[in-house]
């Protein structure tokens, strides 16, 4: 397709940071994160990131944050593990729905209640953390033995690719994805339009609980325990995978779906690469912290160069200095 | 001579809002400058306030030279301006209001004194006769008008060398005004100047010592007040020649009896209130009044966007409530904040385009892009838009290619009743055109336009009927004919 | 509003306070409302309030700053490490400066940059919190010397709550910055057109929000004797109650100084708490309550309309 428009530092920069960032750690490891038996383990530690951040990825094109996604999955996970001592396709389901539920208190929250979303999301987080402590304090709750046949490398990868795969369809080539753009891009604009700006975040606030949960049972065939500190990491990782995936801040037409795939591989081969060379896992959430700090600024500046956000806060310091 | 302001230059686009303008003021005169909506006075005061950066031009304030950076740069320069819209700050008492940005005149060190602070407030509202406000209570106490007398206490209190008010008559009483004036010839006897707007001719001829008469941007003559009347002056504001004619040339088309939308006693609490009126097939419907007269507001109503919006809206017969409605009725709102609300500044044209009728695009759930690329391609067309393909950002078109895509938007979704606020601010001629010919095109077609406007020319250019408001309400509906002059339309509106 | 209705307004939440104290003495006559425990809850109330106070300018010019809690958290670690090679100064400076330069580091990206503030705070609390884990050195929490923790107990805690609370109330009504905040966060277009320098007076306020910070995380080492490291946002979540405090002083603004109004706000949901705890109610059941109480505050003290943009 012929395309003026296209910007090929945005499109390329993620992949070229995920060689850049699997070749730096294959040269550091001596080639230990390449070997085929670390590659196959890193996807298989990447699919529950990348699911997690599929459903983040709607809500963050609005524009908008959801800081619960780890309690979701928290929670989600308690109730599969919790039920599936009942009945395992049931238990599944009521995961499912669970997460579901949760994605739409908050859409309803922040959509039809106009509750600015990083507070009504940190709001459930703390509130669904409150519930879970008396109802897993002592112990935790593990699942039947059953769930762990669904632990395989094939069962979860086809899992992960129908689910990209359908959520990569909602979001490139159905109206649904073509508005939820568009609100990120101008809100206003998308009430002007006739959008119906509520019902879409509640649905986007809805799907992000939905992946949340399918990660949640991912998290609970794997880990075989529904814990307090489940998912506790997976808030950050996954805003954090996005913006390495090259999503811009603010969200809008300009997101791409890969992002979310592209990102989560890139943080999963830098935790495992940082792993393997010995690096103390606060330094690694550090670290993290300012790559995505420091991608955050560069991809926010319209033409993406660091001398000109320094050029910004430059001006911006010169002001202060006046007055 | 107090001040000169030279070859004062402020383009918005394509559209020269000043243009080259010099004047010059004399201590202790009061001039006022008039002309019709558009014609630049506004942004020429902006410009002397600080408020506006302009793109050339030169200035001095008793032979220095003057270039202030903001607002509270011009006021420590000597220069205050009172605004149209209300400049107090809610949540801060009266006493604060007036002495904002000067509480050295009432701190003691590091601590304000907040009994000297509301005594002191409490003398200059006096001497203003403002008895009733107390300085210690919260502005949002008082009404708009007197939150306005708050504010000309203030601008009297800084005692400004120039003192610049823009139309802040609309909204004050007769003793507000009073007030207003007598804050004018104070600031005369002090020997300072005043400069103001005013669309009440009657008010200009009385009060000003001078006047500027601005057309287009651009300046047409400076009189002295007494040599002039109300007829005279308005001569010299409208007496152009019509420009070109790209509006529409038929007088006596029948219009269809067949009512497409009806407005039963609309009312909007500080807006607008009792609109009822018929919009008919195949009928081009002009608003027409000053900026603050509700018609903005009344539009947006119509589309369902205002708030607190009581009455009854019927779209071919049926009472529509929620946006959804309107668009299942063919009901489509262009808005004047192009940038804030018609557009996706940040999206592809393409994007721009299909937003309204992504249903039709993906009958079976699922869209593609190429798909998407040709219906845009096609409706772009249509207007003409320049641009080199639909990929382009609406962000990068100019002005009058942005409204292209704006009404494209509501003509790839079939609409049948258009609702077109400023459709053609800060547009240049050549767009002009295209916008005023697809009206008359959709007009043909039978579709209805409700065309809002602060441009009397256009108004009656092209609309068979036209509604003026005034403080809110319908004061007056003119027919289209071939004698209908603006200094008519003036009429009603003031 | 007249006269007799702006008082009785003024002495609202005074009486609110008193209910919910009589509320919970009839319901538990024993064990709600002894002297120890009322004193307990007068100090956590106070405490809280010094975190409130730095909050409240913040908030009432629409800036939420998520990384304080963080930044109190390293503050009060950073004063512990410093107490034990050189002391008293070592602690109250050290907690009090980090907790400055941590509120610029702060202001610097959230003022001057075009970003969602709200973003850049998630970026920031990543990396506190794991800067905080890395100076606990493994073990769980930090542990002050005795020597310093009468600092966190009465009275010493009661008086330099005092201290803040008085000089953040002075501030707020008696000075300059106090209305210019005010002025701010009522309308910043119209602020600045007066001549007011917006962003010199936020960054004055992150600085103010940071000091607070620090004192208070010096103050709450001290009374608990120990500082635990934060992950996974759960520093945000410690200024959900300074922040409710903070919505009770803007919502009252108009008839008593704001800084009271946050303190008696701080005591009102204080006692409700601890209230709830006699009654059997579990404290990370409390969590809960607090989350849908702030949800329900943020809604009601906002005046968000059907087509404004929230994100």
């Amino acid at each position: 397709m012929k395309n003026k428009h296209f910007n090929v530092i945005a499109f390329l920069g993620p992949y070229v940071g995920l060689i850049f960032v699997v070749t730096v750690l294959a040269v550091l490891t001596g080639g230990d994160v390449i070997a085929p038996g670390n590659i196959k383990l890193v996807l298989e530690q990447s699919i529950i990131l990348i699911m997690a951040s599929i459903g983040l990825t709607f809500v963050m094109t609005m524009g908008m944050l959801d800081l619960s996604v780890g309690a979701n999955i928290c929670i989600c996970c308690y109730v599969i593990a919790k039920v599936c001592q009942i009945n395992i396709p049931l238990g599944i389901i009521s995961g499912l729905l669970m997460g579901v539920l949760v994605g739409t208190v908050n859409g309803v929250l922040t959509g039809k209640y106009k509750i600015m979303s990083f507070l009504v999301t940190l709001c459930t987080r703390y509130i669904i953390n409150g519930l879970m402590v008396p109802l897993i304090a002592e112990e935790a709750v593990t699942v039947p033995f059953q769930l762990y046949n669904y632990d395989t490398f094939e069962f979860k990868i086809i899992l992960l690719i129908i689910c990209a795969g359908a959520a990569g369809i909602l979001f490139n080539l159905t109206p649904f994805g073509n508005r939820v753009r568009m609100i990120g891009s101008n809100e206003k604009a998308a009430i002007y339009s006739g959008i119906n700006v509520i019902r879409i975040k509640i649905i986007c606030y809805a799907l992000c609980g939905f992946f949340g949960a399918i990660a949640a049972f991912l998290t609970a065939v794997r880990t075989g325990t529904a814990a307090l500190n489940t998912g506790s990491d997976m808030m950050f990782n996954s805003l954090i995978a996005l913006v390495m995936g090259g999503f811009p801040a603010k969200g809008g037409a300009k997101v791409r779906f890969s992002a979310c795939i592209v990102g989560g591989l890139v943080m999963s081969f830098l935790t495992n690469g940082l792993t393997i060379l010995g690096v103390d896992a606060n330094l690694q959430q550090f670290m993290r912290g300012g790559i995505f700090l420091i991608i955050i600024v560069l991809v926010s500046e319209k033409n993406l160069s660091f001398r000109s956000w320094i050029k910004v806060w430059m001006k911006n310091n010169k002001k202060v200095e006046a007055l | 001579m107090l001040a000169k302001f030279e070859h004062m230059k402020k383009y918005f686009g394509a559209t020269k809002a000043v243009d080259d303008i010099s004047i010059q003021i004399e201590e202790g005169e009061i001039r006022a400058i008039v002309g019709e909506n558009g014609s630049g006075k506004s942004t020429l005061l902006s410009m002397i306030a600080g408020i506006l950066k302009p793109d050339e031009g030169h200035m001095e304030v008793e032979g220095k030279n003057y270039h202030p950076h903001s607002q509270s740069d011009a006021n420590r320069l000597g220069v205050s301006m009172i605004v149209q819209e209300i400049n107090t700050l809610p949540g801060l008492t009266v006493a604060e209001n007036i002495f904002l940005g000067r509480e050295s005149e009432y701190s003691k060190g590091f601590f304000r004194d907040l009994k000297k602070l509301n005594q002191l407030a409490k003398d200059k509202l006096e001497t203003a006769g403002l008895h009733s406000i107390n300085p210690a209570d919260d502005v949002t106490r008082y009404s708009l008008e007197q939150r306005k007398m708050i504010e000309l206490v203030r601008a009297a209190d800084i005692a400004p060398k120039i003192l610049m008010v823009d139309e802040t008559t609309t909204a004050l009483s007769q003793t507000g005004r009073d007030e207003l004036y007598k804050l004018m010839k104070a600031t005369k006897n002090r020997g300072n100047s005043v400069l103001f707007i005013s669309h009440d001719l009657k008010e200009v001829l009385q009060i000003s010592d001078t006047i500027t008469v601005m057309r287009d941007g651009k300046y047409i003559d400076t009189v002295k007040s007494n040599e002039m009347t109300e007829d005279s002056l308005k001569r010299l504001m409208v007496g152009r020649e019509l420009s070109g004619h790209y509006y529409r040339e038929d007088y006596d088309t029948k219009i269809s009896d067949e009512v497409v939308l009806e407005v039963k006693d609309l009312n909007c609490p500080s807006h607008f209130k009792n609109v009822n009126f018929q919009l008919h097939r195949g009928e081009i419907l002009g608003f027409g009044g000053l900026s603050e007269a509700g018609m903005h507001e009344v539009a947006r109503a119509l589309y369902g966007t205002e708030y607190d919006v009581t009455g009854q809206i019927l779209v071919n017969g049926k009472a529509v409530h929620t946006i959804k409605d309107r668009l299942d009725e063919k009901l489509g709102y262009i808005s004047k904040n192009r940038d804030m609300e018609s557009l996706f500044n940040q999206a592809s044209i393409r994007d721009n385009i299909c937003i309204t009728c992504m249903e039709k695009l993906a009958p079976r759930f699922l869209v593609t892009k190429g798909k998407m690329t040709q219906f845009s391609e096609r409706q772009a067309d249509i207007l003409h838009v320049k641009m080199e393909d639909v990929n382009q950002l609406v962000g990068a078109l100019s002005g009058g290619n942005k409204q292209k895509v704006a009404l494209s938007k509501w003509l790839a979704c079939d609409t049948k009743i258009f609702v077109m606020d400023s459709p053609t601010r800060g547009i240049d001629v050549g767009v002009k055109a295209v916008i005023y010919n697809l009206m008359e095109e959709l007009k043909k077609q039978g579709k209805s336009m409700i065309i809002v406007s602060e441009e009397l020319l256009e108004l009656i250019g092209m609309a068979d009927r036209i509604l003026i408001f005034k403080d809110g309400e319908i004061s007056g509906e003119i027919y289209r004919s071939p004698d209908l002059s603006e200094e008519q339309l003036v009429q009603e509106m003031i | 509003m007249n006269i007799n209705s702006r008082k009785l307004k003024s002495v609202l939440p005074f009486l609110a306070i008193v209910l919910v104290f009589i509320f919970f003495k009839i319901l538990q006559p024993d064990r709600f409302g002894t002297a120890n425990s009322m004193s307990i809850l007068i100090q956590q109330a106070l405490m809280q309030s010094i975190l409130g106070c730095g909050l409240y300018f913040l908030n009432e010019m629409g800036i939420f700053d998520m990384t304080l809690g963080a930044n109190m958290i390293i503050s009060a670690m950073v004063g512990c490490r410093l107490s034990e090679v050189c002391g008293w100064p070592g602690l109250i400076l050290g907690g009090i400066v980090t907790g400055v330069i941590i509120a610029i580091i702060g202001s610097l990206f959230m003022t001057r940059l075009p970003i969602n503030p709200m973003i850049i705070s998630v970026g920031l609390i990543i990396i506190y919190e794991a800067v905080s884990t890395m100076m606990t050195q493994g073990a769980y929490a930090l542990q002050v010397a005795d020597v310093y923790r009468a600092f966190g107990k009465a009275p010493w805690n009661i008086i330099i709550s005092l201290a803040v609370l008085i000089l953040s109330s002075i501030l707020a009504r008696y000075t300059k910055f106090g209305l210019y905040v005010n002025a701010i966060g009522s309308n910043a277009g119209i602020a600045k057109g007066m001549g007011i320098n917006v962003l010199k007076y936020k960054s004055y306020a992150f600085i103010f929000a940071g000091a607070c910070a620090g004192v208070s995380g010096i103050v709450n080492i001290c009374y608990s004797n120990s500082m635990g490291a934060a992950s996974g946002l759960s520093s945000a979540s410690t200024i959900f109650t300074p922040l409710m405090a903070c919505m009770f002083g803007s919502a009252y603004k108009k008839f008593m100084n704001p800084i009271l109004a946050l303190l008696i706000g701080n005591l009102f949901m204080d006692m409700i708490a601890n209230g709830l705890l006699t009654n059997g109610l579990e404290s990370s059941l409390q969590n809960v309550f607090i989350g849908i109480m702030l949800l329900v505050l943020v809604h009601s003290s906002g005046n968000a309309r059907k087509y404004d943009v929230s994100k």
